[in-house]
């Protein structure tokens, strides 16, 4: 008899990884509890419909980004140049939230997927939906953005 | 500053950062950079920029996560997998009798119909019988009303505890008349806590016990087949789930809350283990 996955696996991963998850939404959201939801959002599609086989924290970064995009054309109002929707937050983001928040969108996650979780170009523009010479022009973008002392102003400011 | 749209030079010395650079190219910026200062400049801004934006996002981590999203994402509900439990053997029987063979039939229907006939129009001297229990599902209730009793105390869930194995099975085997092995769960990581044994539809049923490590009983109960079995391969009744299967002598089920996603899985495990 063939044994599969047991299927809490699934959901323990989940659970391991949300820092991770929260970090990237944060990049395409507005406020944290916007990125909250979009997380919770995309990891109940990930436990409803199973990890496709050979599968890794990929799958999970492009459920996050389409979940994204599923939230901006419920809100009509979004403009659509600018990826990330425009709502007040609830709550004072901390310090490094509010610099992730400051930046443009696909900047940030960019910066994320390839300088901190170790993606290449084309792994990020896959997620993103983009061209991997975007990534190359975004991710040249977030570096200098953060290298830029008005950057380090603003995190001494909040 | 910041985002100035990527100018080739600053462009290329930040492919050149992460490694993305082609051989070709990454030699030829990598001789760029012994000789021109600019250049230089350039990729240590950006190399700042890298540094800086890794702690930003580094921090980040060490937020805490809010426990309802853990506790969502931690209960929520799987999909319940199709997974095939043993049935009864089933022999095919193609129905293409030869002429030869539909004649003997239709001749000996004629014969079984025509003594029935007779049978019932003599007068009866029988007096009416006494009623037979109809015990079809009652021993289904019975277990459902047993795991609600005998799963709520914790510390008293079996009556012969998981270290007299052998003890288990002559004991059961005895009074079931049902011959098994105690499966190994602990690849569903359920732990095996001993076994019980009652009466079900006035039927003794074996009953060995395991717990899950969120603290969910889980029981796997077998009895020895009776013709006024039900089919049934998975029920819920209340908050309680029975998943099923035959083997020629044997019916087992796999009995747990309802909310154990894995139940299926553990039904078809125990049943290539049992």
């Amino acid at each position: 008899m063939t044994q599969s996955v047991a299927p809490l696996d699934l959901r323990r991963d989940l659970v391991a990884l949300l820092p991770r998850l929260r970090r990237f939404a944060l990049t395409l959201a507005p406020s944290m509890e916007a990125a909250d939801g979009l997380v919770r959002e995309a990891c109940l599609k990930a436990i409803s419909k199973g990890r496709p086989e050979g599968e890794n924290e990929r799958f999970l970064f492009r459920l996050v980004r389409d979940q994204s995009l599923e939230t901006m054309r419920d809100k009509p109002e979004a403009d659509a140049a600018d990826l990330k929707i425009k709502a007040p937050a609830k709550g004072r983001p901390t310090v490094h939230q509010a610099i992730v928040l400051d930046m443009p969108q696909a900047l940030a996650s960019v910066f994320l997927l390839v300088e901190v979780e170790g993606l290449s170009h084309a792994e990020t523009a896959d997620i993103l939906d983009i061209s991997t010479g975007k990534v190359a022009s975004y991710l040249c973008d977030a570096r200098l953005h953060f290298a830029d002392p008005d950057t380090h102003q603003a995190e001494r400011r909040a | 500053m910041a985002a100035s749209g990527g100018e080739a030079l600053h462009v290329r010395l930040s492919a050149l950062l992460d490694g993305q650079a082609a051989a070709e190219e990454r030699q030829d910026l990598e001789a760029r950079l012994q000789e021109d200062p600019h250049a230089q400049r350039v990729h240590e801004h950006l190399a700042r920029g890298s540094s800086r934006g890794r702690e930003v996002f580094n921090d980040l981590l060490k937020e805490p996560v809010p426990l309802d999203l853990v506790r969502e994402i931690k209960t929520a509900p799987q999909p319940r997998k199709a997974v095939r439990l043993p049935s009864e053997r089933r022999f095919p029987f193609p129905l293409k009798p030869t002429a030869r063979q539909a004649g003997t039939a239709c001749l000996l229907l004629f014969v079984l119909g025509g003594g029935l006939g007779y049978m019932l129009g003599q007068p009866s001297a029988a007096t009416a019988h006494p009623p037979v229990a109809d015990t079809r599902g009652d021993w289904l209730n019975d277990i459902v009303a047993h795991y609600r009793v005998f799963s709520r105390p914790t510390d008293r869930l079996a009556e012969l505890p998981a270290t007299d194995s052998a003890a288990i099975v002559e004991w059961l085997l005895a009074n079931t008349g049902v011959n098994f092995r105690i499966p190994d769960l602990s690849g569903n990581g359920l732990t095996f806590q001993g076994a019980r044994l009652f009466v079900a539809g006035g039927t003794p049923v074996g009953h060995l016990v395991y717990t899950s490590a969120e603290g969910e009983v889980i029981g796997l109960l077998f009895r020895k087949n009776h013709p006024d079995d039900d089919g049934f391969s998975e029920l819920i009744r209340d908050s309680i789930a029975l998943m099923s299967w035959k083997s020629p002598t044997t019916t087992y089920i796999v009995v747990g809350p309802s909310s154990a996603a894995s139940l299926d899985e553990i039904a078809a495990k125990a049943a290539g283990l049992i």
